[in-house]
């Protein structure tokens, strides 16, 4: 079967290709469709696709050991450890609700 | 329900009910916001003769023994499942101490819902959520109660309607070892219950299972090649790459129901053509292509010239390396929900060029320009495995399927065309499996970064761009814009952990 030829411009093959480009463009559109309407759902989304941008850590947010946070790191430290544990207790869940 | 406690010790045992107290005592957490479902965390510490019930509760959370429940557990489990209240079956992921006092945590992630690594190993973990629905299906706690954690997660989620990942923490383990426990029998077991044939072989080393389907019928495999005849110098010796992908499969292949369409451009020289023709035979044909540079196009072009069941589409600078690497794929559309297959690509040097697509959001080649053994976080690269996308350089795919979504599409003429004839397979129902057991040398540059264009980002972005944002296979708390499996933080820790335990875990 080593042969040569029957290539684009073949009109059977030509008619095929434009049968899988339709195809692709009928499941590109309804994909298409579907993600407007997620887009929109997010809130108006016209502008065309980019990727976001990078919220990974790209250094430590290292808040807690900021200088004007050490007095008050030296006193909660200081604290008795069931005042400590109620005061985190309480940060962790007013971070949940 | 805590199946394994006769045989735990007190020590371990201990821990985990004080852990489920801690959870299931604080009831302001529960129940979830929506207030959609009760978490009733069913508990049954101890070894108590008689054989457990589930009462009246709404889930059942089975936690092994030894392992505690993280105190939020229970209300990422009631959002989660007020979120999809048609799941049955969730599980989530897992803390696990180090010992290390700058960082004591170290996290394994878990992706989404992903049955053919299960069958490699328990990636799961242990923790899961139950319906007493699902539960009873499966045989009812003490069926579930006398196998492993790896054959639990095999019954139940080999009977669940719908699996969910929760990607927070819901357990909190005992040890250092993130990596997956992996049970031969257990994956026996399971597969005779789905009436799969298969050879089951366990790599002790990892731990993993490797599971080798038979091959029913030998399908007839059409390799599609698109090439120009471009001559390039490979180990140190210059090479027409496409005689040499074609003479690969030729001569290597334990695979023998192969076809071949090479799609040549015009300038293809004719002494290569005629090379072609002397090592693919009868069984070769070349297609002309005089049109500007479209790959995608010359692979539908290529695929409608043939009537075989399956397509290989395969770059012409690659090279087979495992003799039984198409078995291997073919073996793995024995399963009916499997529509395209891919192999590990790696690089002239060994290291690994593509383990299978990770958006994250932008599309990237898993663990390129990794060293070859690289194991990855929870033996991530060990096992077959369910993926969004696999890079065209090296696919099997289903005719039926090609054809079914369009073929690749011809607006993406060079980049891409991969990603999005994955996410339209995907978006048909079908599923997208990589394997490391079929690997094929891809004789692409190591430096080579694809570039950006932003209309290229645009036009996949219309189509695709929530899939992009949020890949089930990968992980929202995992660092973005990287081709590793790592956590969202700078630490050389967490490049380490994406690596995998090359060395031993005590040591790091």
């Amino acid at each position: 079967m080593t042969a040569s030829g029957g290539g684009a411009e073949d009109p059977a093959v030509r008619a095929g290709l434009a049968r899988l480009v339709a195809r692709d463009a009928e499941v590109g559109d309804a994909a298409a469709r579907e993600e407007r309407a997620r887009r929109g759902a997010r809130g108006p989304g016209d502008a065309p696709y980019a990727f976001p941008p990078n919220t990974s850590q790209v250094h430590v947010t290292d808040w807690v050991h900021r200088p004007w946070l050490s007095p008050l790191r030296l006193v909660y430290r200081n604290l008795p450890r069931p005042l400590r544990r109620a005061i985190k207790r309480g940060a962790v869940r007013g971070g949940a609700d | 329900m805590t199946p394994d406690a006769a045989g735990a010790a007190s020590g371990a045992l201990a821990r985990t009910r004080r852990s489920l107290r801690t959870a299931g005592s604080r009831p302001a957490w529960l129940p979830s916001r929506g207030g959609a479902a009760r978490v009733a965390g069913w508990w049954r510490v101890g070894m108590d003769a008689a054989p457990p019930t589930l009462g009246a509760a709404d889930w059942c959370v089975v936690v092994p023994a030894g392992e505690a429940l993280a105190r939020e557990a229970l209300l990422h489990l009631a959002d989660a499942i007020a979120a999809e209240p048609s799941a049955d079956l969730l599980y989530g992921d897992a803390a696990h101490p180090t010992g290390v006092r700058a960082e004591p945590w170290s996290y394994a992630r878990r992706p989404g819902w992903s049955p053919e690594r299960l069958l490699g190993h328990c990636y799961t973990g242990g923790v899961l959520a139950v319906s007493p629905a699902l539960v009873a299906r499966a045989g009812g706690p003490q069926v579930l109660a006398e196998g492993s954690a790896h054959d639990r997660a095999l019954r139940l989620g080999g009977l669940a309607r719908r699996v969910a990942r929760v990607p927070e923490v819901l357990a909190i383990a005992a040890g250092p070892d993130s990596r997956p426990e992996a049970d031969a029998d257990a994956v026996r077991r399971h597969l005779t219950r789905a009436g799969v044939t298969a050879t089951v072989t366990r790599d002790d080393a990892a731990p993993a299972v490797r599971v080798a389907r038979r091959i029913g019928r030998r399908a007839r495999i059409a390799v599609v090649v698109a090439t120009r005849g471009t001559t390039a110098v490979v180990r140190g010796r210059e090479r027409v790459l496409v005689v040499d992908a074609v003479r690969s499969l030729v001569e290597r292949s334990t695979y023998r129901e192969l076809e071949f369409v090479v799609v040549a451009d015009t300038p293809t020289p004719e002494a290569v053509r005629a090379e072609l023709a002397r090592v693919g035979g009868p069984a070769l044909r070349i297609l002309d292509y005089d049109r500007p540079f479209n790959f995608a196009e010359k692979n539908n072009l290529g695929a409608l010239a043939t009537d075989a069941e399956l397509l290989l589409l395969l770059n012409d600078d690659t090279e087979l390396d495992a003799p039984d690497a198409l078995e291997t794929m073919v073996g793995h559309l024995e399963d009916p929900g499997v529509a395209v297959v891919g192999p590990y690509l790696r690089f002239e040097d060994g290291s690994i060029q593509s383990a299978g697509h990770v958006f994250n959001p932008e599309p990237f080649d898993l663990y390129r320009a990794r060293p070859a053994d690289t194991a990855g976080p929870q033996n991530l690269l060990r096992v077959a495995r369910e993926v969004s996308s696999v890079i065209a350089a090296c696919m099997l795919v289903r005719h039926s399927v090609f054809d079914e979504v369009g073929g690749l599409c011809t607006r993406f003429p060079a980049n891409w065309n991969d990603v999005d004839f994955c996410c339209k397979v995907r978006r048909a129902g079908h599923r997208i499996v990589v394997t490391p057991h079929a690997t094929f040398t891809h004789f692409e540059s190591k430096t080579r970064v694809a570039r950006l264009v932003e209309s290229e980002v645009a036009r996949l972005g219309e189509r695709w761009g929530s899939w992009l944002d949020d890949d089930p296979y990968f992980h929202p708390r995992l660092q973005r814009y990287t081709n590793v499996w790592k956590t969202d933080s700078t630490s050389q820790r967490s490049l380490d952990e994406a690596l995998g335990p090359t060395a031993p875990i005590a040591a790091k």
